[in-house]
């Protein structure tokens, strides 16, 4: 039985809330492009985890 | 308790600290740094998901040529120290605010979805290969994959204009 995919949504729901936050927060330009980075890979970590569950 | 779900919740807990690391250093070069162990732990994380091709991509595209690309900017500009303090004086509650509104929004759709999610789901042997990538990317996806190569082709071509010195 393999991980859950509640688990995986969740895990990519508290990365990208984690970069919204960065992007909210700081006032450095670079910063703000990785925490949009970083939201970028939540929702790819969420398209892998649908595309291997569908 | 199986060895994946151990694997998933370890990897969880680097990836969420991780991230949380880069919201909050005060030098850009730990920042940058942070985000490259992310990156991954979410290579590893599409390891545990059978997509070992787009594993290798995060490694080589995200990790390597993009978090280089950042430290390099970083440390050419000597931008690396952001301790000056925000004049907005509303910006962090605001942020968390709305940070802990949107988490919330998020909670109730994945909760109010869950008897919808998929279940698991036996999969074919070639999923994931890089042969099954590319037949379905120049066959079924061809139109997607074309116009993004244009997207890209207009981002080279804007970098080119925006980076030209305008004769005064």
């Amino acid at each position: 039985m393999p991980v859950a995919i509640e688990y995986y949504l969740g895990l990519a729901v508290i990365l990208f809330i984690i970069g919204a936050m960065g992007v909210l927060l700081r006032r450095n330009a670079l910063i703000i492009f990785m925490s949009v980075e970083l939201m970028l890979n939540s929702a790819n970590l969420a398209f892998v985890a649908f595309a291997r569950y569908w | 308790m199986n060895i994946q779900l151990v694997l998933f919740f370890v990897l969880a807990l680097v990836a969420i600290a991780t991230a949380l690391g880069m919201l909050v250093s005060r030098n850009a070069v730990y920042a940058a740094l942070f985000l490259v162990l992310n990156f991954a732990t979410v290579a590893v994380f599409y390891l545990l998901l059978d997509a070992p091709f787009i594993s290798v991509a995060q490694v080589t595209v995200y990790a390597g040529a993009i978090m280089v690309l950042f430290l390099f900017v970083i440390m050419l500009l000597g931008g690396e120290k952001l301790n000056y303090p925000s004049k907005l004086h509303w910006q962090r509650p605001a942020a968390i605010v709305l940070g802990v509104i949107l988490f919330a929004e998020a909670v109730v759709i994945v909760l109010g979805q869950r008897g919808l999610l998929p279940m698991d789901y036996p999969l074919p042997d070639s999923f994931g290969s890089p042969v099954d990538i590319g037949g379905n990317l120049f066959t079924t996806y061809l139109l997607p994959f074309e116009v993004t190569s244009v997207l890209l082709l207009v981002a080279i071509v804007g970098a080119i204009v925006l980076t030209k010195n305008e004769k005064k």
